[in-house]
This record gives C-alpha cells, structure tokens and sequence, in this order.
C-alpha cells in the first residue's frame, strides 16, 4: 500500500525543485548588468504575481473572471494617489494597495456570483469596465486619461536593481502564500468547487462563501500587483484596468497552464518576453503573440509547464509501473 | 421493526414538473436503522424523490421530516450538515483529484476544518488517517493516491460511497450504487454495502435496479410508480403483492 505520507513527500520534493529554479532564474537575471533585462524581469514578477492571483479564481476555483484588471488598478491608485497626494509614504501606500483591492473585490463579487460560468464572465467583465469607466473620466481625482506622473516612490527604489530586489521579496512572499492557501482545506475546496460544485454543496459547504472569499483573496493579491507596479514605473494610467489588462492576464494563465502553480508566472514571461525583444524589431509584435498562442494551443495543450509536466509525469509513472510489476 | 423510531417521515410530498407529476401524493416513514430498496421503473421518480430529501430540489407540497425536524427547502448544504449522505446515481466525484482528496476534502468539511488556509490540508494528519481507514473500507486504499478520475468505473462509484460516509452521516441515500457494474463488482459492492451498513449502525436507502440485490440484502421494500407510492414491505409481501407485479415485477422476476 503506498501511503499518504509518501505521495505528500514526493509532491513536497517536486515543490522544492519549482521553487529552487525559480528563484535561481530570478536572482540571476541581474548578473547580466543589462538594466534592460533586469526591468524586465521586474515586469515579469509583477505580471506574474497578478496572473497567479487570477489563476487562483480560474485555474484553482474555476471562476473565470475577465475583470480582474479592476483589482489590479485599484492598487495600483491606491499607492499613487496616496503618494502624489501627500498623504501617505510608500512603506504604508503599498501595504494598503492588497486591501483596497480586498475591498472592491468584497464589494462587486457578492454581485459577480449570482451567476456561473459565462455570465459570471459576463458580469466581472461589466463591472471592470464601470470602474475603469470612472478611474477615466473622474479627471479631478483621479486624472483621467492622462494618469498620475511622478509618483514620489523613495530616493532608493529608484535604481531599478534595489527595486527589482523589493519586488522579488515582495512577489516570492505574496507566491508562498499562495501556495499554502491553495494546498491548505479551503484551498481544498476551491478545488472541488472547480471540479463539481453540485457535490461540494452535498458535503456541507456553502459554495458561493468560497467562491466570494476566493474573489477577495484574489482581488488582495491583484490589488498587491499593482501597488508594486505603480512604484515600480512611477507613473499609471487608467490603461492599467483595462479590459485588455484583464485578457493579458487571461492569456498568460493559459499559456503557462492553468493548473500549475508556477504556470501563469512563466506564461507572463513568455508574453513579456515576446512584447519586450520582438517589439524592439518590429512593431508586428503582436502576429508573434498569435503565432505563439496558436503552437501553445497545439502542442501544448495544457500550457507549457501543465504539459511538461505531464510528460516527465507519465514517464516517471510508466517506470513506477514497471517497477511495481517486477517487485510485486 | 415497527417500534423501531423514524428517522425520516415524508408525508404527502408533491412535485410536478410543468405539467407532469413526478411525485404524487407520497408519504411513508423510514425506521431508525433500516436497510431498505426504493425500486420501479424508469421515470417513477425514484432520484427525484432523493432530489427532494436532500434539497436538491423544493417539493412543491408536502413535508420531509429529518428526526421530527422539517428540512424540505433548506439547502442542501444544511441538511448535509444535519447527516443525510448521498451518493450518486451518475458517479459525482471530484475527477482531477486524487482518491484520498476526495475523501479528504469531505471529513475535513465535516469537522468544519475548511476556512483554515496555512497548514496543508494533507498534513491534518488524524483526516488523513480517517480518509484511508474509508477508502480501505471501500477496498480503495491502495489507490489513494490516484487521479479519481483514472479509476475504473466500480472504483469510482465506490468513492462516491466513501465520500457520502465521510459525513458520518446517520441516514445515508445510494442511488443505483451498483448501476453498470460486472456482476464480480456487483457481489462485491452488495457485500460491502452490507458491511457498511451493520459496522456503523446505518439507516440505509438505496434505488437499484437489480431486483436479485434488492430481495437479498432488503429488510424493506418501497415501489414507486408513476410518481405514486405503490406498495411498501417485507420483500416477501413485495414478491407477493399483486399490483407490484402487474405494474412492474411480473416480467423481471422469472426473466
């Protein structure tokens, strides 16, 4: 019989791996010296946070939410109003960008989930673009199209390397919990959500609670993404809640595979990837966002890391297989 | 067996669908402890009268009473939550989890252990320990750690069971439980199910099909047809009962 523990001891073993090349590609992008790519980098784990914080409503409770850049926006005002208005610093601005974004989130997810699958999309997708309707055309607080420049972020985090550094520590802790949220009995039960919502309701739980909480925990971690952006490029602008925000995070979650944990982390690189270099030589960079979704599409259909995965997985069963026939 | 206290009394329970009657006027009492068959014929509104135990669905008239409660209308969360389980008649697991999450996710429901968001949920290790002791009394133990959804359709259909029992309910409802098995699988589900039923002092309902299972292991029998409570018995009064056999037995007995 194996035993619970062994399972639970391999997948720790697995995890550990994830987490080591992760960390390891990240703090050695600034070895190149390249302020290029070390601003990239930056991009990629902000980008990558928000789509992990999408996936956790898509991927792991199986909401799919077109909508999440409302969140994202909201941290993101959240720290450069507070700044550019004097009325907080930055140490205080940042911490409150996650629960701003809690809060929009507790305030429109009670109204997103009165319906499920494509009209739930419907729905986020609607009032995402109130908000961004709002942020747009409120010019007196919130400067409308034309954003908030000059965000007084602190002297230090001005060198892009001690900014890239605050956003690694701030991203690897937001992820790690994460994680633990996903692996944890709630995290447990958004996941049954995602497979059979009807059985879950048959096991004593109120749905629509974990769904709303999962809205709010995604909303915080949006909201925590974009309080990192607004201090990482100083200037925001309402483009930032955009519905075509919302799709990019949509596009990364996919591509990387929706059910890894790491996946909408390396789809952002990916797409960040493609927008930055090929966007450097021509300005058809998009055709190539096409052209990689289409190959993800065919040949990886689970996203690059799900599918990966797959393949070493079926491969290291197969030999387990053999194993378990051969010493029965 | 008739001192025996109900632990659930429908009394005069209706529903219709548009215009059809799905459920018509039935009332009967299920005693404390009983292992007993809803059987009829297709369409009798056999699920649907599960439907309407378990608050899937809203009787349009009548009461159901839980332990002299009434839970007709609640959620199904709820009278989940009182100790009505129910396995289902088209399997309903989870499918890209594992067994033992399966079985996990539901004694951790039941010991209200899942708004915790830190430790892992398969680090509680006395759930864990509980989820294989009913996935091997379910004969599954040895495929806890398999993707539900891989499992052959017998196994499957048993972890439907075993996710039921882990609300350690005291009233647990089966629909078709043996429902496209191999006649292997089928004398092994009955005896487990029998099992089952005696170590942990069940009331047991189950629909089936199969009328061989039925006046085997039935200390009871219900018929349903047409919506409407037919007859209700020891299965040699059922095997007796005229109208049973006109209206549904007379061919499948002596097949």
């Amino acid at each position: 019989m194996k035993g619970p523990s062994a399972a639970s001891g391999n997948v720790a073993r697995g995890q550990l791996f994830q987490w080591i090349a992760v960390l390891l590609f990240f703090a050695l992008v600034p070895l190149g010296r390249r302020s290029f790519f070390i601003t990239m980098a930056n991009e990629v784990l902000i980008m990558g946070l928000f789509a992990m914080a999408f996936n956790l409503l898509y991927g792991v409770t199986g909401m799919l939410s077109f909508g999440q850049a409302a969140y994202y926006g909201a941290g993101g005002y959240t720290v450069g109003l507070l700044l550019t208005k004097g009325v907080l610093p930055y140490s205080v601005a940042l911490p409150l960008a996650p629960v701003v974004g809690a809060a929009l989130a507790l305030l429109l997810g009670p109204l997103c989930i009165r319906l499920s699958g494509v009209y739930f999309t419907m729905l986020t997708l609607a009032f995402a673009e109130l908000v961004w309707g709002v942020v747009f055309k409120w010019y007196g607080f919130t400067g409308g199209d034309n954003g908030i420049q000059g965000i007084p972020v602190p002297e230090w985090f001005h060198h892009p390397l001690h900014y890239y550094y605050f956003t690694l520590a701030v991203v690897v802790a937001a992820v790690a919990i994460l994680r633990r949220i996903v692996e944890s009995p709630f995290g447990a039960v958004l996941q049954s959500i995602r497979e059979n919502p009807e059985r879950t309701a048959f096991l004593g739980i109120r749905v629509r609670r974990y769904q709303l909480a999962s809205m709010v925990i995604s909303g915080a971690v949006s909201g925590l993404a974009g309080g990192l952006f607004a201090g990482f490029h100083r200037s925001i602008g309402p483009d930032m809640l955009h519905w075509t925000k919302s799709g990019e995070v949509i596009l990364m979650s996919i591509l990387g595979g929706i059910f890894s944990f790491f996946g909408p982390l390396v789809g952002a690189g990916v797409i960040l990837f493609i927008e930055d270099m090929i966007g450097k030589y021509t300005e058809f960079w998009e055709i190539w966002i096409g052209g990689t979704m289409l190959a993800i599409v065919i040949f990886f259909p689970q996203g690059v890391i799900g599918t990966l995965y797959q393949w070493t997985h079926r491969k290291v069963s197969r030999e387990r297989d053999g194993n378990a026939t051969a010493h029965p | 067996m008739e001192t025996r206290p109900p632990i659930l009394e429908i009394r005069r329970l209706a529903k219709a669908f548009g215009g059809l009657k799905v459920t018509h006027d039935v009332s009967f009492a299920v005693r404390k402890g009983e292992l007993s068959a809803i059987i009829g014929p297709n369409g009798a509104g056999k699920t649907t009268l599960f439907n309407l135990i378990t608050g899937k669905l809203v009787p349009d008239g009548g009461e159901v009473l839980y332990k002299e409660e009434r839970i007709d209308g609640l959620h199904p969360a709820d009278i989940a939550r009182r100790g009505i389980g129910r396995a289902f008649q088209i399997t309903s697991i989870f499918k890209e989890r594992t067994a033992l999450e399966n079985v996990l996710v539901a004694v951790l429901a039941r010991e209200s252990r899942t708004t915790r968001m830190i430790r892992r949920a398969l680090s509680h290790g006395p759930e864990v320990r509980e989820s294989m002791e009913l996935l091997s009394m379910v004969a599954l133990a040895d495929r806890a750690n398999e993707r539900a959804g891989s499992l052959p359709h017998g196994d499957q259909k048993r972890l439907d069971i075993a996710v039921a029992l882990a609300l350690n309910p005291e009233l647990v409802l089966l629909d078709e439980p043996m429902a496209g098995m191999s006649p292997e699988e089928r004398s092994v589900t009955v005896d487990l199910i029998r099992k089952i039923w005696k170590e942990k002092a069940l009331t047991l309902l189950f629909i089936e099909h199969d009328m061989d299972v039925v006046f085997r292991i039935s200390e009871w029998i219900r018929v349903l047809n047409q919506g409407v409570l037919l007859a209700e018995g020891t299965p040699d009064e059922i095997s007796r009962n005229r109208e049973v056999i006109t209206a549904y037995l007379g061919e499948e007995i002596d097949e």
